[in-house]
C-alpha cells in the first residue's frame, strides 16, 4: 500500500482535531423552538398512564352505577309494592285486642325502610306450639278451610308477647273462618279493590299452599323456620323467615314513628303495583348487521430508539405529508345482551379495511438483516423491501423512485363495549363505549417504481415493523327504530382509537383512530 | 486556588450543568450549547455534505444530547460523550436519508499516476480539508470519517453502517485515492 495513504490520514486526523466552526445563531432557535415543542408533548403527556386508568374506572363506575341504579329501579319497584301496611293503623285497640293488624316485613338483609306490611290475622295461643310440625298441624287443622274458601297460615314466632303471628289471605267470603276481624274502612276498601284484581293470583297461591308438601322433618330452631307469606295483597310462595315477623306492638310502633296513614300506603301499595308489572322486564338478544363508511386518520410518533437502541431522526413529520388517508370502510356483525331495561353488552367481530395513499417519493437501497441490498419503502405502518426485476443489483445508497403508492391494511376486531338504553316509543338510543381487540390481517402496499428506462409494479405484502395486534378504546351511539317487536335498523356512528401503536421497531410509533357512520338491521330474539 | 482547587470547581460546574439539563432547565441547556457548539460543529461538518447539512446534524444532535443526557453515566469526558452523540446524529441521518453515491471529485487515471509520486506537503488549511472530505459520497465519507477520526475497526464500520466488511474496507480505499489525489493536484497547482 501507498505509504502516502496513510500519510493522509494523519493530515487529516490532526487537522479534525483542530478543527471548530461556529454555527449560525438559527441552530440555537431551532434548538430552543423544538425544546418548547418537546416540553409541550411532555406535559400532554403526563401521567399519561394515570390518565387512561382513570378513564377505564370512570368508565367501569359509570357501568357499576347505571347497572345499580337500574336494580335500585327494580329494587324500588318490587320495594314499594311490598309496602302494603294496610289493616289497622296500630291503634292501641288493635293491638290491645289482638284482632287485626299488619306484619311488616322486611326486605331481605336490609334494616332500613324496606318494609312490607302484609294484612295478617293475629291469634295468641299457648306456648305449647313451639315446632313447626306443631304449627303444620295447627294450619292443617284450623288455618285452612277449603269450604270457605280461606286460607290462614300460622306460625309461631318467639315475641315476648307470646303471639302468634299468622299469614292471613283475602277470601272474597271472610276472612280466617269464624274469626271477626275488626278492619279499618280504608283498609276494607283497599283490599275490596285488591280482591279483584289478585284474585286469581290469590287462588292460584291458595292452592299451592294447599298441594304443598308438609316438611315434617323437626324443626329445633326457631331461626330455620320459614313460612309462606303474602306479598303486597298478593299471595305468592316467597319464604321469611319466622323471626323477620313482627309484633303488632312492633307494627304499631314503626308507623306511628312513619308517620304513615293506611290511605297514604294504599296508595302507595297500588301505585308500586302497578309499577312493577309495568317494570317487569326480560333479557333479551339483539344482533346487528353493520355496514360503515369510515374517515381513518392517525397520530404518529417518532420511535426515539432503533434496534441496536440507538436514537432514531425523527420522520414523523415526513411520513405524515407524504400519506393521506383515503374513504374506508368496515362491516361486521353484532351480538347485544341486553340485560337490564338499561344496560346491555356487546360484542361481535368487525371487519375493516383502511386505504392510505402514499406520494411519489426516493426509495434508497440499503442491507437486509439477511444481508441482501434492497431498496426500503418505510410507512407509517411498517417497512418493506424492494427488488426491481430490472437494472443491476443495488448498491447501498442507490435511489430509485416509486410512483403513488396505494396502501391498504385489512384489521378483524372483537369489540366489547357497555351501553346505556334510553328508549322512546319507537326509538332507541344506546350510547355504548368500551375496548376493542385488533388484529391486523393484512397489510399491503401497491406501487410502481421506475428508472430511465424501466418501469415495474410492485406489491409488497406484509410489512416489517407492524405489531399485528392492537388494543384500541372503541365508543358509538346506536340510534335504531324499531320495526316491530323483533327487527330494527340502526345509524351508528362509531369512534375508535388506538391505545397502543400498531407498529414495533418502524422509524414511527403510529396510533390510528376513526370516525365511522354506520347503517345497520338488527333482529331481537 | 491550586490546579486541584480549578479542577474540582469545573468538575462541580459540570455536574450543576449537567444536573440543570436533565431537570429541562433551559438555561443551563443554553451554557451546555454555547460551551460545545463550536467543536461539536467542527465534527459535523466533517460527517455532513455541506454547512446546512452540519447544522442539521448539530441540532439534532444537541437534541439527543437533552434528550439522553440523565443517561450520560459520568464515565468518560462530557465531550467525548457528546461527541458520540453528534455521530450517532450523522450516522442516522446517512441511514434515513441515504444520499446518491456520486463520485464529486473529478479525475482521471493520468492525476492518478502522477500524485503516486507527489510529496505531500505538510500543512494544509483545515477548511480546505473539511471541503475535500465533503466533496466525497455519503458512503465514502463515512467509512473514511470513522476510521481515521473514530478509529473503529471495518468489522464495526460495517456493523454501524449495515454494509460488509469487505464493501467498508473497498470504500475506505477509494475514498482515500479520492482524497490523496485531490490533494495532490492542489499540491500541483500550488508549485510554480
Amino acid at each position: 500500500m501507498n505509504k502516502d495513504l496513510h500519510d493522509i490520514d494523519d493530515i487529516f486526523n490532526e487537522a479534525e482535531q483542530r478543527y471548530e466552526d461556529e454555527p449560525s445563531a438559527a441552530v440555537w432557535d431551532k434548538i430552543n423552538a423544538d425544546l418548547d415543542r418537546k416540553d409541550a408533548e411532555k406535559y400532554k403527556r403526563r401521567f399519561i398512564g394515570w390518565k387512561r386508568i382513570a378513564i377505564i374506572l370512570l368508565f367501569l363506575l359509570s357501568g357499576f352505577v347505571l347497572y345499580e341504579s337500574g336494580i335500585v329501579i327494580n329494587r324500588s319497584g318490587s320495594g314499594s309494592s311490598n309496602e302494603t301496611a294496610t289493616g289497622n293503623p296500630g291503634s292501641k285497640d288493635s293491638v290491645q285486642h289482638n284482632t287485626a293488624g299488619n306484619i311488616l316485613k322486611r326486605r331481605h338483609n336490609t334494616d332500613t325502610d324496606n318494609q312490607t306490611g302484609i294484612p295478617v290475622i293475629k291469634e295468641t295461643v299457648n306456648e305449647k306450639y313451639s315446632t313447626e310440625k306443631e304449627l303444620r298441624q295447627q294450619d292443617n287443622t284450623s288455618g285452612i278451610d277449603e269450604k270457605n274458601q280461606t286460607v290462614t297460615i300460622n306460625t309461631y314466632a318467639p315475641f315476648e308477647n307470646k303471639n302468634i303471628v299468622t299469614a292471613g289471605s283475602i277470601n272474597k267470603r271472610k276472612i280466617s273462618g269464624n274469626e271477626q276481624v275488626p278492619v279499618s274502612r280504608n283498609q276494607q276498601k283497599i283490599v275490596k279493590e285488591q280482591e279483584s284484581k289478585d284474585l286469581v293470583t290469590a287462588q292460584k297461591q291458595k292452592q299451592d299452599l294447599l298441594t304443598a308438601e308438609p316438611d315434617n322433618s323437626p324443626v329445633n330452631t326457631i331461626e330455620e323456620t320459614e313460612i309462606p307469606l303474602i306479598k303486597n295483597y298478593i299471595l305468592t310462595t316467597e319464604k321469611v323467615p319466622a323471626y323477620k315477623l313482627i309484633s303488632q306492638s312492633m307494627i304499631a310502633n314503626k308507623k306511628s314513628s312513619l308517620n304513615i296513614s293506611d290511605s297514604v300506603l294504599s296508595k302507595s301499595l297500588i301505585t308500586a303495583h302497578s309499577a312493577n308489572k309495568k317494570n317487569k322486564f326480560k333479557p333479551y338478544w339483539s344482533i346487528t348487521g353493520v355496514v360503515s363508511n369510515d374517515w381513518a386518520q392517525y397520530k404518529l410518533e417518532n420511535d426515539k430508539e432503533d434496534n441496536n437502541g440507538q436514537p432514531r431522526q425523527d420522520e414523523s413529520s415526513a411520513i405524515a405529508k407524504r400519506e393521506r388517508h383515503e374513504p374506508s370502510f368496515s362491516s361486521g356483525i353484532m351480538a347485544t345482551r341486553q340485560f337490564s331495561k338499561h344496560l346491555s353488552l356487546k360484542t361481535g367481530l368487525i371487519y375493516s379495511n383502511t386505504a392510505i395513499a402514499i406520494n411519489p417519493q426516493e426509495i434508497y437501497a440499503t442491507q437486509k438483516t439477511d444481508g441482501s441490498i434492497a431498496y426500503k419503502y418505510n410507512t407509517s405502518s411498517g417497512y418493506g423491501y424492494i427488488k426491481p426485476g430490472f437494472g443491476s443489483p443495488p448498491a447501498i445508497g442507490d435511489s430509485l423512485r416509486s410512483a403513488e403508492a396505494q396502501h391498504s391494511l385489512q384489521t378483524l376486531s372483537v369489540p366489547l363495549l357497555l351501553g346505556y338504553r334510553i328508549e322512546k316509543k319507537k326509538y332507541t338510543v344506546t350510547p355504548s363505549a368500551g375496548i376493542t381487540a385488533n388484529i391486523v390481517t393484512r397489510a399491503k402496499i401497491q406501487t410502481e417504481v421506475k428508472d430511465a428506462l424501466n418501469r415495474e409494479t410492485v406489491t409488497i405484502n406484509g410489512l416489517n415493523g407492524l405489531n399485528h395486534f392492537y388494543a384500541a378504546f372503541m365508543a358509538d351511539l346506536n340510534m335504531q327504530y324499531n320495526l316491530d317487536k323483533r327487527w330494527a335498523v340502526n345509524l351508528l356512528p362509531t369512534f375508535k382509537y388506538a391505545l397502543s401503536p400498531i407498529t414495533k421497531s418502524n422509524v414511527v410509533k403510529t396510533f390510528p383512530y376513526s370516525f365511522g357512520i354506520a347503517t345497520g338491521v338488527t333482529y331481537k330474539f | 486556588m491550586s490546579l486541584q482547587e480549578t479542577n474540582q470547581h469545573l468538575i462541580e460546574g459540570q455536574h450543576l450543568l449537567i444536573k440543570g439539563c436533565v431537570t429541562g432547565d433551559r438555561a443551563a441547556q443554553a451554557k451546555l450549547y454555547s460551551f460545545y457548539a463550536r467543536k461539536m460543529m467542527g465534527v459535523c461538518m466533517w460527517y455532513a455534505r455541506n454547512r446546512e447539512e452540519a447544522e442539521e446534524i448539530l441540532q439534532d444532535g444537541f437534541m439527543r444530547v437533552f434528550t439522553y443526557i440523565n443517561k450520560y453515566s459520568g464515565e468518560g469526558s462530557l465531550e467525548g460523550w457528546i461527541r458520540t452523540t453528534m455521530i450517532s446524529a450523522a450516522l442516522s441521518k446517512y441511514r434515513n436519508k441515504s444520499y446518491h453515491l456520486r463520485p464529486v471529485v473529478p479525475f482521471d487515471s493520468d492525476t492518478h499516476e502522477v500524485s503516486e509520486d507527489a510529496v505531500f506537503a505538510s500543512q494544509y488549511d483545515e477548511k480546505e480539508l473539511v471541503k475535500l472530505v465533503q466533496t466525497l459520497t455519503p458512503a465514502y465519507r463515512m467509512v473514511f470519517n470513522l476510521y481515521v477520526f473514530e478509529g473503529l475497526k471495518h468489522r464495526e464500520i460495517a456493523e454501524a453502517l449495515k454494509i460488509s466488511e469487505g464493501t467498508s474496507k473497498s470504500n475506505l480505499a477509494d475514498a482515500r485515492k479520492i482524497l490523496q489525489s485531490a490533494l495532490t493536484i492542489k499540491k500541483k497547482i500550488a508549485l510554480p
